[in-house]
């Protein structure tokens, strides 16, 4: 074969090589990505993580415990207040957003307990280390952030909608303490909620920005 | 085509000596190189491009929350598809419901009850906090295209150095390309498109951008169909491959451009949730009688009687008589009462001008500084009455400054309002603002002290007064009867009291229960939380 016929017959394949390396690169990619069997097995962190851990439970696991647990409620013109410390320690830089969930009763009513427990929510970013703001709330400073006020069944209950400007930077392990304080005043025109329980989870959510 | 200042092809050609194969194996080698790496970008791009025309959407992904499998830089191609079940599982692009300016690249991992998706980054540890309602979803991921959104990626995040390579790479191959053709002198003919040289293509090449640039957006749109270009690409193809490089280059250069206007980047964002999880509140059931005695009442009578005696709740403390004293004639026992807390909840009707109910005492104790007094009741009267008052004589009605003082009394007006009377050199007045003549229980209460007196209905405070002291006077203790002549201050209605010289019994037509009284003045939140617990 002569060197112009090689030379010809390369360049007839090196496009076929070139679109057949794009053709594999996607359908390997599509493979790996799209099949329907692929459920979500892994926990793979290589270009990086956002994770929130809180004080309830000194950080150990992202459940953490209550920290109201009131049993035995009588109406008080005094609110009770309790404090709680979240840690992000990404690396990745997001906004922390804290709702509600899982309120029970969740009916909007008058009747209902959680419609008359009211709960004012802030927070403190700046200064606050892993124990600095007690669970008493000895050591909190609130920031200007308007705190948030709501009748526990109609707090915010989406990432969305959530209260707080914590925006942790994902460059180290970062704190916000966040003040919840509940009152509990229906005053003498609210029906009968004797008897009656209301509970409410409180959800720390952080996303990428 | 701007040849103008391109070197003559004789000059080209004579560059790479022909007789020297080393070197033109080398050249052999880079032109497969470059010729495979222009194929496969132009490759890539068809593949990402193409589907747009059946309806697919290229989504340049943003961030790495579906690793390991699509990376920061692939582009997802979506087709339209609104069946839950057939996203159920897999990557699908949808609008963030939390942030709808984002389009978002998650696995639908569970269709919710209410028909929503719930979905999640594969790197994430928990499912998205929103659920994705199904108008939202913009297509089911079918092609994933490796790498072919880096540059977008790149001109986001500025890193330059990675552009400034991908254009070099492009241009340098090229050039070689360009220069491997030369070599073949026969294969000029073919080509069909002028003079094949390599000065002349770049030239024709380079300010490609520019003209994108000046032209504006018309001359992007013109710029940006690739089809066109593809299918002339297409016959180059087997074709020596003078073109091919220039096309290859074009394509790079028009294809970096109309991606980063016409693929839309998705975020498949990082996302991680801390809780306090289960808290709670319980409120107990109170009893209202339980509250009341643990306030230490000097008199409480629960009225839940059936004989003539009003018993005494707390001790020590005073009975009661239902006087006179024949109940069945002038009181309906045992009717049903005020309290949801009480067993047995019981009270007693008035049913006569004559019913009333007196200290079983007959002595007189004196008239306490301060007190609190509280009864419940329940009327439609529209001729008013006396509820609770401390009066002399113990029965009976007597003259006002004839022996006959009376006052610290509840009574209700002839529209139904409630008052709370007490006497200090002038009659001190307190009122309920509206009418309580409903047919339904009410709670009265009325304090007395050193900071004042005050009339709580219902366990809100209604009305106050600075006035501290009532008239010094001995007396008893009465419930549903009494003379009310001179406390005519602000009486509306029916039946206004005469004057004070004239004794007038004010029976009260309606039902009474739970009669406390206090020789103190209970606050504000006690009288609250009594109320709260009835």
């Amino acid at each position: 074969m002569s060197r112009t016929a090689r030379r010809r017959a390369l360049r007839a394949v090196a496009p076929v090589a070139g679109l057949l390396a794009a053709g594999l690169l996607v359908w390997q990619g599509s493979y790996a990505a799209f099949s329907a069997t692929t459920t979500s097995p892994t926990n793979n962190w290589a270009t990086g993580q956002v994770s929130l851990l809180n004080s309830t439970n000194a950080f150990a696991t992202p459940i953490g415990t209550a920290a109201f647990t009131v049993a035995n409620m009588a109406p008080s013109a005094t609110a009770v207040s309790k404090c709680i410390t979240v840690q992000s320690n990404g690396n990745l830089a997001g906004n922390v957003k804290l709702y509600a969930a899982n309120v029970t009763p969740s009916v909007v009513g008058t009747n209902q307990l959680s419609a008359n427990i009211s709960v004012t929510i802030s927070e403190m970013t700046a200064g606050v280390t892993n124990s600095n703001v007690t669970a008493a709330c000895v050591g909190f400073v609130a920031n200007a952030t308007t705190p948030l006020t709501a009748n526990l069944n109609a707090l915010p209950t989406t990432y969305g909608t959530g209260f707080g400007t914590f925006a942790p930077t994902g460059a180290a392990t970062q704190y916000s303490a966040y003040k919840i304080t509940y009152l509990f005043n229906p005053g003498p025109a609210v029906a009968d909620v004797q008897g009656k329980s209301a509970s409410a989870d409180f959800v720390w959510e952080i996303q990428s920005s | 085509m701007s040849t103008s200042t391109a070197p003559s092809p004789e000059a080209a050609v004579d560059a790479p000596p022909p007789t020297e194969p080393h070197y033109s194996r080398v050249l052999l080698a880079a032109g497969f190189i470059s010729r495979a790496w222009l194929w496969f970008v132009v490759g890539c791009l068809a593949v990402t491009l193409l589907p747009i025309l059946i309806g697919w959407r290229p989504y340049v992904v943003e961030s790495g929350s579906m690793e390991p499998r699509i990376h920061v830089g692939d582009v997802v191609l979506a087709s339209p598809n609104q069946d839950p079940q057939q996203l159920l599982g897999r990557v699908t692009v949808f609008t963030d419901p939390a942030k709808p300016e984002n389009t978002k690249t998650h696995r639908v991992v569970q269709i919710a009850p209410d028909g929503t998706l719930v979905t999640k980054g594969d790197a994430n540890p928990t499912p998205d906090s929103v659920h994705v309602p199904m108008s939202d979803v913009r297509g089911l991921g079918r092609l994933l295209v490796r790498f072919v959104g880096l540059p977008l990626i790149w001109l986001q995040t500025q890193e330059w150095l990675w552009l400034l390579l991908l254009v070099a790479s492009l241009i340098g191959s090229a050039y070689v390309v360009s220069r491997d053709h030369e070599e073949e002198p026969t294969s000029s003919e073919e080509s069909g498109d002028g003079p094949d040289d390599a000065a002349g293509e770049l030239a024709d090449v380079v300010p490609f951008p520019t003209r994108l640039a000046a032209g504006g957006s018309g001359q992007i749109a013109a710029t940006s169909p690739l089809p066109p270009e593809l299918q002339r690409t297409a016959g180059p193809a087997l074709k020596p491959a003078g073109p091919l490089g220039r096309w290859a280059l074009r394509a790079g250069y028009s294809v970096v451009l109309v991606a980063a206007l016409i693929i839309p980047t998705s975020q498949a964002a990082f996302s991680a949730t801390t809780k306090s999880v289960g808290n709670s509140w319980s409120v107990p059931n109170f009893d209202y009688t339980t509250q009341v005695k643990a306030l230490n009442p000097w008199l409480y009578w629960k009225l839940d009687d059936t004989g003539t005696t009003a018993a005494s709740a707390v001790t020590p403390g005073l009975t009661g008589t239902y006087n006179p004293g024949n109940g069945a004639a002038y009181f309906t026992q045992s009717a049903a009462g005020a309290l949801t807390s009480d067993t047995p909840n019981l009270a007693v009707t008035l049913n006569s001008t004559s019913s009333c109910i007196n200290t079983t005492s007959t002595t007189s104790i004196a008239a306490p500084p301060s007190l609190t007094e509280i009864v419940w009741f329940k009327t439609t009267t529209t001729v008013g009455g006396k509820l609770l008052g401390f009066e002399t004589p113990r029965t009976g009605v007597a003259q006002a400054g004839n022996g006959g003082t009376y006052d610290r009394h509840i009574y209700m007006d002839g529209t139904g309002k409630i008052w709370f009377g007490v006497y200090n050199g002038g009659d001190q007045l307190l009122s309920s603002p509206t009418a309580l003549n409903n047919g339904k229980w009410h709670m009265a209460a009325a304090t007395l002290g050193s900071s004042g007196m005050a009339l709580y209905i219902d366990g809100a405070l209604v009305a106050s007064g600075a006035n501290t002291m009532g008239e010094s006077s001995t007396g008893w203790f009465r419930a549903g009867c009494g003379n009310l002549a001179g406390w005519s201050d602000g009486w509306t209605g029916a039946n206004t009291p005469p004057a004070s010289t004239t004794p007038t019994n004010y029976p009260f037509a309606g039902s009474l229960d739970e009669i406390s009284i206090w020789n103190s003045a209970l606050t504000a939140a006690q009288i609250n939380f009594l109320y709260f617990t009835h």
